[in-house]
């Protein structure tokens, strides 16, 4: 999975993934997440429409970093979500806390 | 019957070849991309349970066999040496409860029962099988 910045605005960043989020790359995003937060960045959007595939170890991954952002008064929302991808978030209620949007540019859902 | 299996050793780095396999073999049996992605998220599942919770503090043996039960179901099963672990007895988490209560454990298991057509699982020996069926055509 390739983790992008795509734009970086004060304390808010765009980021693209793409590729596969699976139990042997999420711990990427997990670390790569963590130092964008420890540099003071605390307002996410992650555009996710060349994200192809998600497990559990994504979403458990995405949870702890929204809980952490959270946490410090930051936010995590999604956006571009390809429908198998939606369909995982669907099944795990995640679509119900994360915020998602159809694209980056749309209000969440 | 097709039959067909993979052994490697139970670790994240030899995951991708599992994958291979078991998309190789639901290609051959013309499953939809929506549904291939799904047995790939299944297999995934299964087999991470199985490196964490099978194998917690040893290296072990996995294999993942695939087989075609009848026409249009592929049927896998993920058999390892391990501590007894039955994934289908693990509660499955509350999927409507506060963000920050969410608990981060249990979704693989919420997953495989979601999107497999069945699950079953038994102790053999000193073997834990767990048998996973997919139908072409799922219906939710």
């Amino acid at each position: 999975m390739d983790i992008k910045e795509l734009k970086r605005d004060g304390n808010t960043m765009t980021v693209n993934l793409e590729g596969r989020m699976d139990a042997m790359s999420a711990p990427d995003f997990s670390s790569q997440m963590d130092a964008w937060i420890e540099a003071g960045l605390e307002d996410f959007a992650i555009e996710c429409s060349q994200l192809d595939y998600i497990s559990s170890a994504g979403l458990r991954a995405i949870l702890m970093v929204a809980k952490k952002l959270r946490g410090q008064g930051g936010n995590l929302r999604l956006a571009a979500l390809q429908e198998s991808v939606h369909t995982v978030f669907s099944i795990s209620g995640f679509d119900k806390i994360i915020p998602i949007a159809k694209t980056l540019d749309d209000d969440v859902q | 019957m097709i039959y067909d299996q993979l052994t490697l050793t139970a670790e994240l780095t030899n995951l991708p070849q599992f994958i291979a396999f078991a998309t190789d073999r639901a290609q051959q049996e013309g499953l939809s991309s929506r549904r291939i992605h799904e047995v790939e998220l299944v297999i995934e599942e299964a087999l991470v349970n199985v490196m964490t919770y099978a194998y917690p503090d040893q290296l072990g043996m996995l294999t993942l066999m695939a087989k075609t039960t009848a026409p249009a179901i592929l049927t896998f099963e993920i058999s390892d040496q391990g501590e007894m672990f039955n994934p289908l007895d693990r509660s499955l988490p509350d999927v409507e409860s506060a963000f920050m209560e969410r608990p981060i454990g249990g979704l693989g298991i919420l997953l495989m029962k979601e999107l497999a057509d069945e699950l079953s699982w038994q102790r053999h020996g000193d073997e834990n099988r767990l048998t996973i069926t997919f139908a072409k055509h799922h219906v939710q």
